[in-house]
């Protein structure tokens, strides 16, 4: 049973927001083993959608379940962790180990310490190297990972992240992504951005907000086959992708479209050769 | 103009120095764009050119005057202008035009001409009309562009941006890389610290940093026409420039340096 947003919609009813409805009419499934984006522009409602499937924040309309249950429910409790933005703003430990084992110490688990290399092995940092190191001098792409090692400690079945990779250099990203495709294994994961190409190859679902509603939902064939909608959000795809969209318009024959530099340049030079 | 001179820095207990001999300047009218991996000392550099860290060795000068001189920092800083990452975290002021004017009141700026002030930044980064805006009403790249225009009521010779579109979405990217753009032709040195190549591929000079040494000192065009060398330099390039160099190998006839998606599918269909 999935964690399922249906029809929900909020409006803010206090503070600068006032009035404003957030998110419109948006339905969303995640289930163990996926990774759904939700993309959209500064304002589009992403990161509201991303606190009400935490259960942070009350749906005005539709409703939230997990695994069948309200999100306030005993059986639902534990079920999500949610990463902020900057996440690794929020370090307070001397050693990461036990920053990283405080969510399963407050839930009393039997060894948060062993929680938490857990955690930080799935996440690429050698329990034994960063376990013992001070999470305030780990490099960007370290303490990013050391923060979400924080949320999986917690053994939650979603993971609902807010820009995991924003602010990251080319070397932190690729470890961020890496780290949530081996922990789909085990967890439904939700990535909300503003900057969605580096996750299309990864995504099993996108879904694009607008102004609070819903622009394109759907897989990524489906988007790639007409991405007018999801454009018409004010996202663009990568331009590796529209080389590839333009060639098949050509009548080039691609089996698949990829964010893979070498790959897509055999695939398009034996389109090319084929075409001939 | 802004000199590093074989700049070193280190910081207090730190093991190992943020920044080796580094030597670079920034002239008016130009931008430099400083490149490199995260921890490889790239803020550290920017917040050593308006005094805001002091070298350990070497010396900063700015037209002349030398950061050390703790005499001069407040000349330093009027000529400097800085803006960093997070927009939410330079803004002081309740409604736009307030935010903008907090700089040059500080500076004793007479009333009159700290109007006319307010008035050109915000002008000269896309915001008239919000002068009466509330901050936290603004999308996160207007905060960014406001930022700068704090800067620009300074009326700074130079302007140093530290990674200033790491937090936006793409819209608000375009709109602040614009508006550093705009600073450059009339006049302004900007010294833009960024991850992202793309951003930056109209500088005149880029430099790229790792491990606190200067690996790389040459144009935009150098890296992007050379990939196995950038990548080497840890520089991400994106995903069609390395698709692009792959195909020119595969003997299709891709235009030279940073092609677009529909020139790159042109060449595949003509050659």
């Amino acid at each position: 049973m999935p964690l399922l947003a249906e029809g929900v919609s909020y409006t803010y009813e206090t503070g600068r927001t006032s009035g404003v409805e957030a998110v419109r009419d948006v339905s969303v499934s995640v289930d163990v083993g996926d990774l759904v984006v939700v993309a959209g522009t500064t304002g589009s409602g992403k990161s509201t959608l991303l606190r009400l499937m935490a259960g942070l924040l009350v749906p005005g309309g539709g409703s939230i379940t997990v695994d069948g249950f309200a999100p306030g429910a005993r059986e639902a409790r534990g079920a999500i962790a949610i990463v902020f933005q900057n996440p690794e703003t929020q370090f307070f430990a001397e050693t990461l180990r036990s920053d990283v084992a405080f969510g399963p110490r407050n839930l009393r688990r039997p060894d948060p310490e062993g929680d938490a290399d857990r955690a930080l092995a799935a996440v690429n940092l050698e329990p034994a190297v960063y376990g013992p190191r001070s999470p305030f001098g780990l490099s960007g792409g370290e303490a990013r990972r050391g923060a979400i090692a924080g949320a999986l400690a917690m053994g939650a079945r979603y993971l609902l992240l807010d820009e995991p990779t924003a602010g990251l250099d080319a070397e932190g990203r690729r470890a961020v992504r890496a780290a949530l495709a081996a922990e789909r294994a085990s967890s439904g994961v939700v990535v909300v951005t503003h900057d969605p190409a580096e996750f299309l190859d990864d995504a099993s679902h996108v879904i694009a907000l607008a102004g609070g509603g819903v622009a394109f939902s759907g897989g990524v064939d489906a988007l790639y086959g007409d991405p007018s909608a999801y454009e018409g959000a004010g996202l663009a795809l990568p331009p590796i992708v529209r080389v590839q969209l333009l060639a098949r318009g050509r009548g080039m024959s691609l089996p698949e479209v990829t964010l893979d530099a070498d790959a897509a340049a055999r695939a398009l030079l034996a389109a090319r050769g084929g075409s001939r | 103009m802004v000199v590093f001179e074989n700049v070193g820095f280190k910081y207090p207990g730190a093991r190992a120095a943020a920044l080796e001999g580094v030597s670079v300047s920034v002239r008016p009218g130009r931008l430099v764009a400083l490149l490199g991996p995260n921890g490889s000392g790239k803020s550290t550099l920017a917040r050593l050119g308006n005094a805001l860290l002091s070298p350990t060795s070497g010396r900063v000068t700015v037209d002349g005057m030398d950061t050390a001189d703790d005499g001069a920092i407040w000349d330093i800083r009027a000529r400097v202008g800085f803006i960093q990452q997070n927009p939410e975290n330079q803004i002081v002021g309740t409604i736009a035009e307030e935010d903008v004017a907090f700089g040059p009141e500080n500076l004793g700026v007479s009333p009159a001409e700290i109007r006319v002030r307010v008035d050109e930044a915000l002008e000269a980064v896309g915001l008239s009309g919000f002068q009466r805006r509330e901050p936290h009403m603004l999308s996160e790249g207007q905060k960014q562009r406001l930022a700068i225009a704090g800067a620009l009521a300074m009326r700074p010779a130079y302007l140093i941006a530290d990674e200033p579109t790491a937090m936006l979405d793409p819209v608000g990217r375009s709109d602040v890389l614009k508006a550093l753009r705009g600073l450059r032709s009339q006049g302004v040195g900007v010294l833009h610290v960024t991850h992202h190549l793309e951003d930056v591929l109209d500088a005149d000079r880029v430099l790229v940093l790792s491990a606190g040494t200067v690996v790389f000192d040459g144009t935009p065009g150098g890296l992007v026409s050379d990939p196995a060398r950038a990548i080497d330099l840890g520089i991400e390039l994106p995903a069609e420039v390395l698709l692009a160099d792959a195909l020119r190998h595969g003997g299709v006839r891709v235009p030279a340096g940073y092609p677009s998606a529909e020139e790159i599918a042109e060449a595949l269909c003509r050659s």
